[in-house]
């Protein structure tokens, strides 16, 4: 594979994890909550479409994103106790559910996964000149842009995307002023689980086999991404999380096999680095010290 | 003397449970072992987390270290040569008794905690979250692969096993250092910023330094922990302390009550109680009827019921007070 | 309502009539501010009961008063300086009743307020401190309140930014709004409003009108108490 392929496929796989990205940081940048329960929506989401493998894939992309909604439905309702909770209490919280969920898909699913075969056909790849490049890559990449613009077109231009961008900002001034605190709430949840859906339809592609923790690597990295990027921002957030997916794609792809199996410790020490660096995010504006306590 | 009643409950409460755990058969022994083996890595977490306020999510990697170390050095000599000849010569070529393997297993915890805290003390709240998980990572990452300092994808085999008032021992020790640490004047000025760091600092407690010191201590805790860990199971596998382990134990925490050494040991040895009481439950048990549960509900029972405690009670199952005897009301 | 152990308002019942503007004077820390964040459901009321138009406030979330035809402005304007001018005052209109007659408001809230409609394409941190204050008073407006709470909107801006927004309120009131204004500008509250209400320590003292505003020596002796 030649450099230019590797970059493809990089971008492609940072597109995803930007989708999950802003995924996480709707619902952060709303009730303060880090969901580590979100990765569990897409492996509901792959378990649905494994379900519907011989039907038509619009029957199955449909029938996903219901899932994928209803689960992060679900997850709001059990959330909303936690409003206002410590952060410590929030992360260790969501820790459980995302437990929860894991065992209970391997309670109904077994542990050895389940093939899914939806667009399986996106994985041929087209010839242009020298350069192969799989149908999936360019999909997800144009998918992934599609959500985005829309997205922030939906944030920017409607009621609810200004209430919801009102409440991120200052919470009590926006219900003060009428804002419906609920509604707001499970706007960005469902927003949240159809960009879950989505994700789970473009990776299921490359990686075919749904197991009870297919969500967890994708939400562990996203969100280590997210924080690196910057929490605070939606924009920031998501290119944290394409900076991680890109940089785990195209590192994993240069190195040589034995030197690639401490390609995490890798990442994970960039991370610590650019926490202690720029605490606030790489992609934040401004200052690189935040509150020094 | 009144204050000694923080730390008796605590440690009587553990002696029970060894006590209880004798009496019963070698197979059912093994559950009460695990469950005060729990116990030791919560109360480590509970030093720094219960005392700075600040969560990490790396303990683990302290306890694995000490796991290892401890395990290894506790192996015959010419067995680990044999079957694990990529180990670098101290560790290969020597072999120590289980009590200095722990003092060992704790000095290499503190020590990495240590390193570690040295850069990641500045940090609170998300960042250090996400930056404590990333050294949890790296470390099951080296440990993974790096077979100069163990067996990588492998178990350590063979660990000579300790019995449960061995076990119990370490876990008392763990309670009395972490009791005389939260009386003493670096766990107060801690406590002092867990509320209100900026306050903290303006009347002169060095944020930094107390978290530092904290941080190390529960790093040696852990280290300690985890050669309690790996004489009780008698092996250790990297899985073994990773993710599950740093979930399990962070719950068992929260559930219990942060802020509180009494929350920290109640906190384990209901939630290790509970996994037991489902496990039979699984095979069948009498509770006035009869009560099975299908294979494989006790993991989503016991996350259900964390869950559950986690979100409609945060402070924790004691608040995060210490037990106290009922005090005298004034007039 | 109390605050922790600490009561915020200890002793307080007064009425506000339809149309009336009623002025809430006091020291710092006397209860002012708190009692319209009880109104508004934003902080708890442990004790007595608060009611608009019959219906009592308690149990009912912020939102849903601040749907029910009452509006704050609060202490420190509290603009979302990430957001328009335009957008702040869209934002207004998540209290409205009734849909329509949107753009009769915007036209007469432009009136009362031009920097609102001149800048109305401007971030709103952009905006100076009596600026915002406008907008703040602009964008609650817009939700059609059949009552205004305003919370020191006096604070910090210059005399002829204070002339510009009291002259508002006369207005405001003129077109049928009830205003309850908390203020540290004791005589000028006093001068402006129907009637009153002078709290110090947590309790109401004394009630004066238009006429007693220059009675230093009464309004010194409530404020001490």
């Amino acid at each position: 594979m030649t450099l230019l392929q590797q970059l493809i496929d990089a971008v492609a796989l940072g597109a995803l994890y930007g989708l999950v990205a802003v995924g996480i940081g709707l619902v952060f940048g709303i009730m303060r909550l880090v969901n580590f329960a979100y990765g569990e929506i897409i492996t509901a989401g792959g378990y649905t479409l494994a379900y519907l493998n011989g039907s038509s894939p619009v029957v199955a992309i449909l029938a996903c994103v219901a899932a994928c909604i209803g689960l992060a439905l679900v997850q709001e309702r059990v959330f909303r106790p936690l409003r206002g909770a410590s952060p410590a209490t929030m992360l260790v919280a969501t820790f459980a559910v995302s437990f929860l969920l894991q065992n209970i898909y391997l309670l109904a699913f077994g542990s050895r996964g389940k093939p899914v075969s939806t667009l399986g056909g996106l994985n041929t790849a087209i010839s242009l000149g020298t350069l192969r490049i799989r149908w999936i890559s360019i999909v997800a990449l144009a998918v992934a842009a599609a959500l985005l613009a829309g997205t922030t077109l939906l944030l920017n231009r409607t009621a609810i995307g200004l209430h919801m961008r009102a409440a991120a900002a200052d919470f009590r001034t926006a219900r003060i002023l009428g804002v419906r605190a609920n509604r707001v709430i499970a706007s960005s949840f469902v927003l949240a689980g159809f960009l879950a859906a989505a994700v789970s339809v473009l990776l299921t592609v490359q990686n075919p086999l749904v197991t009870p923790d297919y969500g967890v690597s994708v939400t562990l990295f996203a969100l280590v991404g997210v924080v690196v990027g910057g929490l605070d921002r939606l924009a920031s957030a998501s290119l944290g999380g394409f900076a991680i997916g890109f940089a785990y794609s195209l590192v994993g792809a240069r190195l040589p096999t034995d030197k690639s199996q401490y390609l995490p410790s890798l990442l994970y020490g960039t991370v610590i680095l650019v926490l202690l660096l720029r605490p606030a995010g790489l992609f934040a504006p401004g200052k690189s010290a935040v509150e020094r306590v | 003397m009144r204050r000694l009643v923080g730390l008796a409950a605590p440690v009587l409460l553990l002696v029970a449970v060894a006590a209880v755990g004798s009496l019963t058969t070698a197979a059912r022994q093994l559950e009460f072992e695990n469950a005060l083996v729990k116990a030791a890595i919560v109360i480590a977490l509970y030093v720094f987390i219960g005392n700075s306020g600040v969560v990490s999510f790396g303990q683990v990697s302290f306890v694995a270290v000490g796991a290892y170390l401890s395990g290894l050095l506790t192996l015959e000599v010419t067995q680990k040569s044999f079957v694990l000849p990529n180990l670098i010569p101290i560790l290969r070529d020597h072999h120590v008794g289980t009590p200095l393997s722990l003092v060992l297993a704790a000095a290499a915890g503190g020590l990495y905690a240590f390193v570690v805290g040295l850069p990641l003390m500045r940090l609170s709240g998300l960042p250090a979250g996400i930056a404590t998980f990333a050294v949890l990572g790296i470390t099951y990452n080296v440990l993974r692969y790096w077979e100069k300092i163990g067996p990588a994808a492998q178990a350590i085999p063979l660990v000579p096993e300790s019995g449960v008032w061995t076990l119990m021992t370490g876990a008392v020790i763990t309670a009395i250092v972490a009791f005389a640490y939260q009386l003493s004047r670096f766990g107060r000025r801690l406590r002092a910023t867990r509320e209100d760091a900026a306050a903290a600092q303006a009347s002169g407690i060095h944020v930094y330094r107390e978290r530092l010191v904290a941080f190390t201590l529960s790093g040696a805790l852990a280290g300690f922990a985890g050669g309690l860990l790996v004489h009780e199971l008698g092996s250790i596998t990297t899985d073994q302390v990773y993710l599950e382990l740093t979930f399990i134990t962070l719950a068992m925490l929260v559930v219990g009550g942060v802020g509180s050494l009494w929350g920290a040991v109640v906190g384990a040895l209901l939630i290790s109680g509970l996994d037991s009481l489902l496990g039979d439950a699984e095979n069948t048990i009498h509770v006035g009827f009869r009560l099975t549960l299908p294979d494989g509900t006790r993991l989503v029972t016991l996350g259900a019921v964390m869950a559950l405690v986690l979100i409609l009670r945060p402070s924790g199952l004691t608040r995060g007070r210490e037990f106290g005897l009922p005090r005298r009301r004034s007039v | 309502m109390r605050y922790g152990a600490v009561p915020a308002v200890r002793r307080l019942s007064f009425e506000v009539a339809k149309g009336e503007i009623v002025g809430l004077i006091g020291p710092n820390g006397a209860g002012k501010s708190s009692t319209l964040l009880a109104i508004m459901g934003v902080a708890p009321i442990t004790a007595g009961d608060i009611r608009h138009d019959g219906r009592s406030v308690r149990g009912r979330s912020t939102e849903e008063i601040a749907r029910s035809g009452i509006s704050l402005v609060p202490e420190g304007r509290h603009i979302f300086a990430g957001l328009t001018v335009e957008e702040n005052l869209r934002l207004g209109l998540a209290g409205r009743r009734e849909r329509d007659g949107i753009d009769r408001d915007l036209g007469w809230v432009s009136g009362l307020f031009p920097v609102v409609h001149e800048f109305r394409r401007r971030s709103a941190g952009a905006l100076s401190g009596g600026q915002q204050q406008q907008l703040a008073i602009a964008r609650a407006l817009l939700s059609a309140p059949d009552l205004l709470l305003l919370d020191e909107p006096s604070l910090g801006l210059a005399p002829t930014v204070v002339e510009t927004v009291f002259g508002a309120l006369a207005e405001i009131r003129a077109r049928g709004v009830t205003i309850l204004l908390v203020e540290q500008r004791a005589q000028l509250t006093a001068e402006f409003a129907d009637r009153t209400h002078v709290m110090a320590n947590a309790e109401l003292r004394l009630t004066i009108g238009p006429d007693d505003a220059f009675d230093t020596e009464r309004l010194a002796a409530a404020y001490l108490s």
